[in-house]
């Protein structure tokens, strides 16, 4: 990713952690677009979110173009479903290996079934947990 | 052959049934404890009931270095999931999975899955091979509609009765490779002579099929 073009930043799913995301990202001024198959799914976001909310399957391309996914520098795959996103990363991935990917999985498993590549980035809530536990313990 | 198979229902049933009879080593992994049943009773096998799409399930299976994975569920990135780990944690040789979106066939071969069918092109196709009965030309696609196999009956009128294949200038994309004689078959050479009342079976590209179906029917190579 270029330091000085303006980020752009694409989120699928607008799960709990979707939305944290679409708001934060939308606060700082960062141009956001979210997408989810369901409509209820957006009373998530804040009402001051100045994103693009796109109604649909992502799985299916059109939606990505749809929600601009040449324009996003970054692309968070976030949705509720590990097969989901496991699909999406391979998908995205073999298309804009060169966008930067952050991905959630549930199942820490699946981790090094993923394409190499470090623009691939994982976030695991089971890891960050437990490494929090850790740090509590320290105290 | 080593086969595992996830997920699925009635159609998982056929396919134990059909590998049973063959004496294949089969493991059934099934996520819904009533189907697992089914497919338990009606097999005399065990089935295990569990996720397939976790990697704990298939390890409790002992399915390492098998010869092929075939993946069953509605859900078609659930079977990418399950493709994926069979072959990348599991050493699976080959992997074969149900897409419910036609489109996905290409968009899975392109991220490495060996072999995906979807039910519904292969229904419509033979439902086309169907409806071409009257003009007697009957197809078969495989390799993912890269290789056709073309059926045809041939009529009296036609240009190429009563010649030999290698007087035929036949199209190159495709070959004649067997001809049923009733009752006989004949694996054809170049000074066969095609005969009416013969049926032809020919292989060749798949984007060749119209060029060969029209050249034998007219027996002129446009």
């Amino acid at each position: 990713m270029l330091k000085n073009k303006k980020r752009n930043v694409l989120v699928i799913g607008v799960s709990k952690l979707g939305a944290e995301i679409a708001n934060y990202e939308s606060f700082n001024g960062v141009d956001i677009s979210i997408i989810d198959l369901n409509n209820t799914a957006f009373r998530k976001l804040d009402e001051r979110f100045s994103g693009y909310k796109i109604i649909g399957n992502a799985l299916d391309f059109s939606t990505l173009r749809k929600a601009h996914i040449e324009e996003a520098t970054e692309i968070c795959i976030v949705t509720n479903d590990d097969a989901t996103n496991v699909f999406l990363t391979f998908l995205i991935n073999h298309n804009y290996s060169d966008k930067r990917i952050i991905v959630r999985l549930n199942d820490e498993k699946k981790i090094k079934i993923l394409p190499k590549n470090e623009n691939i980035t994982t976030i695991c809530p089971s890891i960050y947990s437990f490494n929090q536990y850790l740090e509590e313990r320290k105290k | 052959m080593n086969i595992l198979i996830c997920e699925g229902n009635k159609e998982a049933n056929y396919i134990i049934k059909e590998f049973k009879r063959l004496n294949h080593n089969i493991v059934v992994i099934n996520n819904d404890y009533s189907i697992s049943q089914f497919l338990s009773e009606q097999n005399a096998i065990d089935v295990i009931n569990n996720d397939p799409t976790k990697e704990f399930a298939l390890e409790n299976a002992q399915i390492y270095d098998f010869d092929f994975v075939i993946a069953l569920s509605d859900s078609d990135v659930r079977n990418f999931l399950i493709c994926q780990i069979a072959k990348q944690v599991f050493h699976i040789r080959k992997t074969i999975c149900l897409v419910s979106d036609p489109a996905m066939v290409s968009v899975f071969l392109s991220l490495g899955i060996d072999a995906p069918i979807s039910a519904s092109r292969n229904l419509t196709e033979m439902i086309k091979g169907e409806l071409d009965l009257d003009s007697i030309v009957k197809t078969l696609s495989l390799e993912n509609e890269k290789i056709s196999i073309i059926e045809v009956e041939i009529k009296s009128n036609f240009d190429c009765v009563s010649k030999m294949i290698k007087d035929l200038s036949f199209p190159t994309s495709g070959s004649i490779s067997c001809i049923f004689r009733d009752p006989n078959v004949i694996i054809p050479h170049g000074d066969t002579v095609i005969n009416s009342n013969d049926t032809l079976v020919i292989v060749s590209e798949a984007s060749s099929e119209e060029e060969i179906i029209s050249f034998i029917r007219k027996g002129k190579h446009d």
